[in-house]
């Protein structure tokens, strides 16, 4: 029998005085946001806030499983939310199999780490960071970024992924390969996808089953903490 | 009546300055108090015991904090420790009554000088390193990528940093005190007619546990303060790393005159 799904959720909330329509997305759904980068940002902190914000019912944005709302920030969230944006997946002062396994390690969830453990090598080598694995990130490529937020949702498996453009400012032949390589990884998670995006031409090649097109012209130039 | 107005303009402009400069001071106590409380919550949950991530930095910190400048810590306290000892012996000596070495020792060097030079030493070594270290994190944006992966910025990238400040403050100002003192007294016993085993005797004679608890305090929660107020400068930078000097610059005056602030307050309290 088929898991159920997990849900991720949110109101209407407004952002630059634009009304962000409520919606919700799961496996198997694609919903992409077309907006503005600073808007995205903006769009982002609600998604993955610093503190959790509201309780319950009041929260903006939630993620059901089994019955049960778990709001945005909480650790229960966090750990079946995967997120890819755009060069941020790395930590420069750790190696990239710190990296890799970094949620792992904080999470206080023993059979997860151990298991993410088990296949740490073999997501690096799918990846083509086997050779790097052991040595320190330090600052790295846009592509690099973006082969390790695939890996921390391969190594996560969510239902859910929250996803930037990563693939801006690869250069063309790297382009191919990740390409590839997050077509293969999509196909094996199913995960749904809530994807942003400045342009409709995007060429994610995924197929969206909403998309919401939001225009607004006088954005502050600021990308908040992200 | 136009110099009048001159005159006014400028008691107005000065006002102006003050109530600036007051706001801009209430706003820096106003963040580093949210700062605290937000990293003494953490801290107090305890969850961070149970992850090997934060365990890992603390590790990481104490390390760098703490072993890497015991070296250090004891060529300053054979220095300036030593120095401080053989003056307030000479002192005693002068003045013909030794009775003063020991409680000289514990109101000089044990409360005030042990956990003053310490901190110092740790500001100007660890401080600059931990406020240039977050700055670079936030410009290239980890603490973002460190929310997304469902890790707190408070528990993974400051509390490590505060308890290595701590610890490390504390355990320093110790050994900075034993090496004085043991070396100090070598020196004197050298040196003079006194013997070691007089001088610590009198060393002994003179500590109060009052005093103790002064080194303790001082010694721990000094780094710790300027530890906080190092990480609000850090976390204060945004895209610009052109940002780090100046909030490094920041930081350290800043700790340093809060250091130099608690410390009156604290003369202030004792003697009350």
């Amino acid at each position: 029998m088929e898991p159920v799904s997990d849900e991720l959720h949110w109101r209407a909330m407004e952002i630059c005085d634009r009304q962000l329509p409520e919606d919700y997305i799961c496996r198997g759904k694609n919903i992409r946001f077309v907006m503005n980068c600073s808007m995205q940002y903006m769009f982002l902190d609600r998604f993955f806030p610093q503190f959790v914000l509201g309780k319950g019912d009041d929260a903006q944005v939630w993620l059901a499983y089994a019955g049960k709302r778990v709001v945005a920030g909480k650790p229960a969230y966090c750990a079946r939310v995967g997120s890819m944006i755009r060069r941020r997946g790395l930590l420069a002062n750790l190696s990239i199999r710190e990296n890799l396994l970094l949620p792992f390690l904080y999470a206080e969830d023993t059979s997860r780490l151990k298991r993410a453990e088990r296949e740490v090598a073999d997501v690096a080598e799918f990846l083509g960071l086997g050779a790097l694995l052991y040595e320190q990130a330090g600052e790295r490529s846009a592509y690099t970024h973006a082969l390790v937020s695939l890996g921390h949702c391969l190594l996560k498996r969510p239902d859910v992924i929250v996803a930037q453009e990563v693939h801006v400012g690869m250069p063309p032949e790297r382009l191919q390969i990740f390409r590839a390589k997050a077509k293969e990884a999509m196909q094996q998670l199913k995960a749904g996808v809530l994807y942003l995006t400045s342009s409709m031409h995007e060429g994610s090649g995924l197929n969206f089953s909403r998309t919401y097109e939001i225009e607004c012209a006088n954005v502050p130039d600021v990308s908040g903490i992200w | 009546m136009g110099m009048l107005r001159t005159h006014i303009g400028q008691w107005h402009r000065r006002a102006d300055r003050v109530g600036l400069f007051s706001l801009q001071a209430l706003q820096v106590l106003q963040r580093f108090f949210r700062l605290f409380v937000a990293i003494a919550r953490v801290f107090l949950r305890m969850r961070w015991v149970s992850r090997p991530a934060v365990i890992n930095v603390v590790i990481r910190q104490v390390y760098f904090t703490g072993v890497q400048s015991l070296p250090w810590v004891i060529v300053i306290a054979l220095g300036a420790g030593v120095l401080a000892v053989y003056n307030i012996v000479d002192f005693s000596r002068r003045i013909q009554d030794l009775s003063l070495i020991g409680s000289l020792m514990n109101g000089v060097l044990v409360q005030e000088m042990a956990p003053f030079l310490v901190a110092i030493f740790l500001l100007a070594r660890s401080g600059v390193a931990v406020v240039t270290e977050v700055g670079h994190m936030k410009s290239r944006g980890e603490d973002s990528l460190l929310l997304s992966l469902g890790v707190s910025p408070y528990e993974y990238l400051y509390l490590p940093r505060i308890i290595a400040f701590s610890l490390c403050g504390l355990v320093l100002t110790f050994v900075f005190v034993v090496v004085s003192i043991w070396v100090g007294g070598l020196v004197v016993s050298w040196t003079y007619t006194l013997n070691f085993s007089e001088f610590l005797f009198e060393v002994q004679r003179g500590t109060d546990l009052k005093e103790l608890i002064a080194m303790i305090v001082k010694g721990m929660f000094y780094p710790m303060l300027s530890c906080i107020m190092l990480l609000d400068q850090g976390g204060r930078i945004e895209n610009d790393p052109n940002q780090i000097p100046v909030r490094a610059t920041y930081g350290v005056l800043g700790a340093l005159l809060l250091m130099l602030f608690l410390d009156v307050v604290w003369v202030l309290i004792w003697n009350l």
